[in-house]
Order: structure tokens, then C-alpha cells, then sequence
């Protein structure tokens, strides 16, 4: 078991060459969530990007479950993550008790089995991008340098959001936004398509298209992309969907 | 957000739409394309007649601003049809000026991975859209996508305009995870695309006077399912 001092310097070196090259950002920030559930002893992870007109949106997560993404998404009315992007401060709340300021949001938590949440500001220059938000199951205080990892792996988050080529005009924050939305989206509508095709749950057939995505060195959203425009080989779809028992570890 | 305090009382139709984009932006002109995969137009809108030549000229060259905005998921311009740089689409160059447009900017009508199309913005004055223009195109092309998904499901003028406030109003119903991935499963249940798809379950939720994000949940659930 590797010290955490080396996972994280693994994290970022990691990171630093991956956004030197050609690279899926929601393959990145996918990662990144895993990271933070192993550095920070966290039971789920997850990223939220807001788009141009405010509304947060789940960019990536440690895990697909379907009740841990409604978690996020109710966060567009109440929640740590809201209140970290409209703050710009990070949000360390140790417990989800009777004294939660959130009373939709803290309930529906701790039924999902979670007794903490933290949300930490994605922040360039003076605006807010999204949050990383933390899962805690066992209540477990943040100390100090829990709060500043996390605060790193925002920072990490953040960078990996303005360094995504995906778009032509890259020097302008609201097209790369917008390309980064896309790709999420272009992902749920592909998991949407595999689920049918494959007769299985969306998050197995998350794990289908990110293991097919690295098995031939793709990019996830161009995987994603072909999905849905049905442009995928005759033998690519053929293996894409005959991943069943293949993919226990495609979470890692 | 200007853009969006703009948009109220806008007539929620194509030409509308196009009307409202180029009041909104500051240009003179405003088209909006409804493509088919291949890029071959299946509805078209301007906000004036007279832009009609040079948006069929494109499609009879097949390139241009919307096609390219279309098929490479980005937004394009060219910022002087009289300048002395190379032109992005010198087929097109002669007929704009006669028609009075020195620069035109277009930009890709897409939820995710579905495209519906595109919106293209003329102006007698060279200079592409820039800075907060520019943001603010974008910011207004998500919108004018999610109206015209509205409009495709066939929703009387009342509910375009609660589409449309949906649009506005964090969060969009339409911007739910479910209907996304919903979407992805109709489209293969009817052999349709994915844009199409979400129309389909835009007009249940007309039909059954329910949430869009209701009929995904029901569908991902397997409780609903289309038939062609």
C-alpha cells in the first residue's frame, strides 16, 4: 500500500502529463474522483460543473450509481456543492445530523448512507467553475492537510477544465465549459443507447464504454460520439457489447 | 445573465427565434438550420427574407457557415468577406456582399452528442462575434436548442414558453442525467437519433401532462418503452 505522500505526488505527475497531451476530460476528472476517495478516505467522489446559465451538473463521480448522481443533481436547490460554488469557499461539514443547514439534501444523504459532506470551489481568477464534492460514510473529521489535498485536487480539477482542447476558440472559458458539458452528455446518451443495445443497467454500460475506450487508447467522449451516431465498426460494436464479465475492474 | 432577461416575450418560432438571436447579439441577421446527419437541411429560418439566397447558396455548395459549425461541433466565422485574408468559404463571398453581409459567425445547434443543427448570425460590419458576444452566443444557442426540441415535440405556444423558462430556470428539466440516458435507449427502441428521441419524450410528457424527467425515469426503469 503506497504512503499517501506518494499516491498524491503519483496523482499529479499523473495529471501534469496527461494535460500536456491530447486527453478526454471526463476520463481525467473520472479519475480524479477515484484519487480522492483513496487519498481522503471518502465513500464517493464527485465533480460538478455549472454551465453558462448557472446550473450545476454532474461531470464525473468515483461510481455510477445511479442514486449517488441524483445525490449532485438535487445540489441545483440545496447542498454543500451549491453552496461552495456560490461562496467560492470550501464547505467541511462533519455532520449530516439535525443540525444540517440542508433539509432536503442532508436527509436524502444519509439514506444513501453517508454521514459527511464536503464540497471544495473549483476557482479561476475571480470565477467559480464547480466543486469537488466528498462523500464521507464513517464520520471522520477533515484535519488540515485532508482540507488542503482536497483543495488540490480542485485546483487539479480545475486546470484539467481550462486545459481541454476540445474546442477550436480554447482561449475562451464559456466554449470550453460548453465543450466539457457536451461531453458528459454525449456519455449519458451513449450509456443510454448501450443499456438498450446490451439489455443492461447504465452503470455496467458506463463500464463497458470506458474499458472499450481504453482497450484502443480512444478518447471516452469520441467513443461516446460514435456510439450515438451509430458510426462504430460492425466488430467494434460486437465487442464494445459482449463485455459481460470483463469489466470488474473497469472502475480502477 | 442579459442574454436570457432579453429572451422574455420572444414568439417561440423558427423566425421568432432567429429575431430574438440577432436583436440580442447586435447583428443584423439571424438563420437557424435543422440538418440531417449528413448535413442535408430539413428546416430552415431567418429573421429576414433577404438572407435567404446566401443560406441556400451554402447548401447548394455544401459548405459554409452552418455546415461547418454542423460537422465540426464548433463555432466559425468569418470575420470580412471584403478583407484582404484568405476566405474561410470564398464561394460564398460575391453573394454576401451583395446581399449586404460582411461577416457572418455560426454556431452548432447540440445536446451532447445529438446535433440538431445551427445558428448563423450575419452582420453588415466585418469582425467576427468576440469576448462577451461570443459567450453570450453560446449561452444563447443552448436555449434556442432546447426551444427547438420543444417545438419538434410538437407543444402548443403555452408550453414553449414553460420549455423555454425551463431552459432558463437552473435546473432544466431537460438537463437531467435520466433524460439523457432515456434518450439514448429510445433512440435505439425506435431506430431513430438521439435528437429525435428527445423530442419523442418531450411530447409524452405533453401527452401525459408529466415531466420530460418523469418519462426518462420511467423508461430507464423499463416500465415504458417506444414502439415504432
Amino acid at each position: 500500500m503506497a504512503s499517501r505522500e506518494t499516491l498524491l505526488a503519483s496523482t499529479f505527475l499523473t495529471l501534469a502529463d496527461t494535460l500536456v497531451d491530447d486527453f478526454d476530460v471526463v476520463e481525467v476528472l473520472s479519475t480524479l474522483c477515484g484519487r480522492c476517495v483513496e487519498l481522503l478516505g471518502a465513500s464517493a467522489s464527485g465533480i460538478l460543473l455549472a454551465d453558462p446559465r448557472g446550473s450545476l451538473h454532474v461531470m464525473a463521480t468515483s461510481s455510477e450509481q445511479a442514486n449517488l448522481l441524483e445525490l449532485f443533481q438535487i445540489q441545483n436547490e440545496e447542498g454543500p456543492c451549491l453552496d461552495a460554488f456560490r461562496s467560492g469557499r470550501a464547505i467541511v461539514h462533519d455532520d449530516l445530523g439535525a443540525e444540517s443547514p440542508w433539509p432536503h439534501f442532508a436527509p436524502a444523504a444519509r439514506h444513501a448512507g453517508f454521514n459527511a459532506v464536503h464540497a471544495f470551489p473549483m476557482v479561476v481568477r475571480s470565477s467559480v467553475l464547480g466543486t469537488l464534492n466528498l462523500f464521507m460514510g464513517p464520520p471522520r473529521p477533515l484535519v488540515r492537510s485532508d482540507v488542503d489535498v482536497a483543495q488540490a485536487l480542485a485546483h487539479g480539477a480545475t486546470l484539467t477544465v481550462l486545459q481541454n482542447r476540445a474546442t477550436e476558440d480554447s482561449h475562451r472559458l464559456t466554449a470550453q465549459l460548453q465543450g466539457a458539458l457536451d461531453s458528459r452528455i454525449a456519455i449519458e446518451q451513449a450509456k443510454g443507447v448501450i443499456s438498450e443495445l446490451g439489455q443492461v443497467g447504465t452503470d455496467e454500460a458506463f463500464a463497458w464504454l470506458r474499458s472499450f475506450a481504453r482497450n484502443h487508447s480512444r478518447k471516452l467522449t469520441d467513443v461516446a460520439t460514435a456510439v450515438v451516431d451509430r458510426t462504430l465498426g460492425d466488430s467494434e460494436r460486437v465487442e464494445l457489447l459482449h463485455q459481460s464479465g470483463r469489466t470488474g475492474h473497469a472502475g480502477s | 445573465m442579459t442574454v436570457i432577461a432579453g429572451l422574455e416575450g420572444t414568439e417561440l418560432t423558427g423566425a421568432g427565434l432567429c429575431a430574438a438571436s440577432a436583436g440580442l447579439l447586435s447583428v443584423d441577421g439571424a438563420a437557424i438550420a435543422l440538418l440531417t446527419g449528413d448535413g442535408v437541411p430539413v428546416a430552415t429560418y431567418r429573421s429576414d427574407p433577404s438572407l435567404q439566397p446566401i443560406e441556400d447558396l451554402q447548401f447548394v455548395l455544401g459548405v459554409g457557415p452552418a455546415l461547418d459549425a454542423y460537422r465540426l461541433r464548433l463555432a466559425v466565422a468569418e470575420p470580412d468577406f471584403a478583407g484582404s485574408a484568405p476566405l474561410r468559404w470564398p464561394g460564398l463571398a460575391r453573394l454576401a456582399l451583395d446581399s449586404g453581409v460582411r461577416s457572418v459567425s455560426a454556431l452548432p445547434l447540440q445536446i451532447g452528442a445529438a446535433r440538431l443543427g445551427a445558428l448563423t448570425l450575419y452582420d453588415g460590419r466585418p469582425g467576427a462575434l468576440e469576448g462577451e458576444r461570443l459567450e453570450d452566443a453560446h449561452v444563447l444557442a443552448g436555449i434556442v436548442t432546447r426551444a427547438l426540441v420543444a417545438m419538434q415535440a410538437g407543444g402548443a405556444g403555452y408550453v414553449l414558453v414553460a420549455e423555454l423558462s425551463d431552459a432558463v430556470l437552473p435546473p432544466g428539466e431537460i438537463d437531467h442525467a435520466e433524460v439523457h440516458q432515456a434518450s439514448g435507449m429510445v433512440s435505439v427502441q425506435l431506430g431513430i437519433d438521439v435528437g429525435d428521441a428527445l423530442a419523442r419524450l418531450r411530447a409524452r410528457a405533453f401527452a401525459d401532462g408529466t415531466t420530460v424527467r418523469q418519462v426518462a425515469v420511467e423508461v430507464l426503469a423499463r416500465r415504458l418503452r417506444f414502439y415504432p
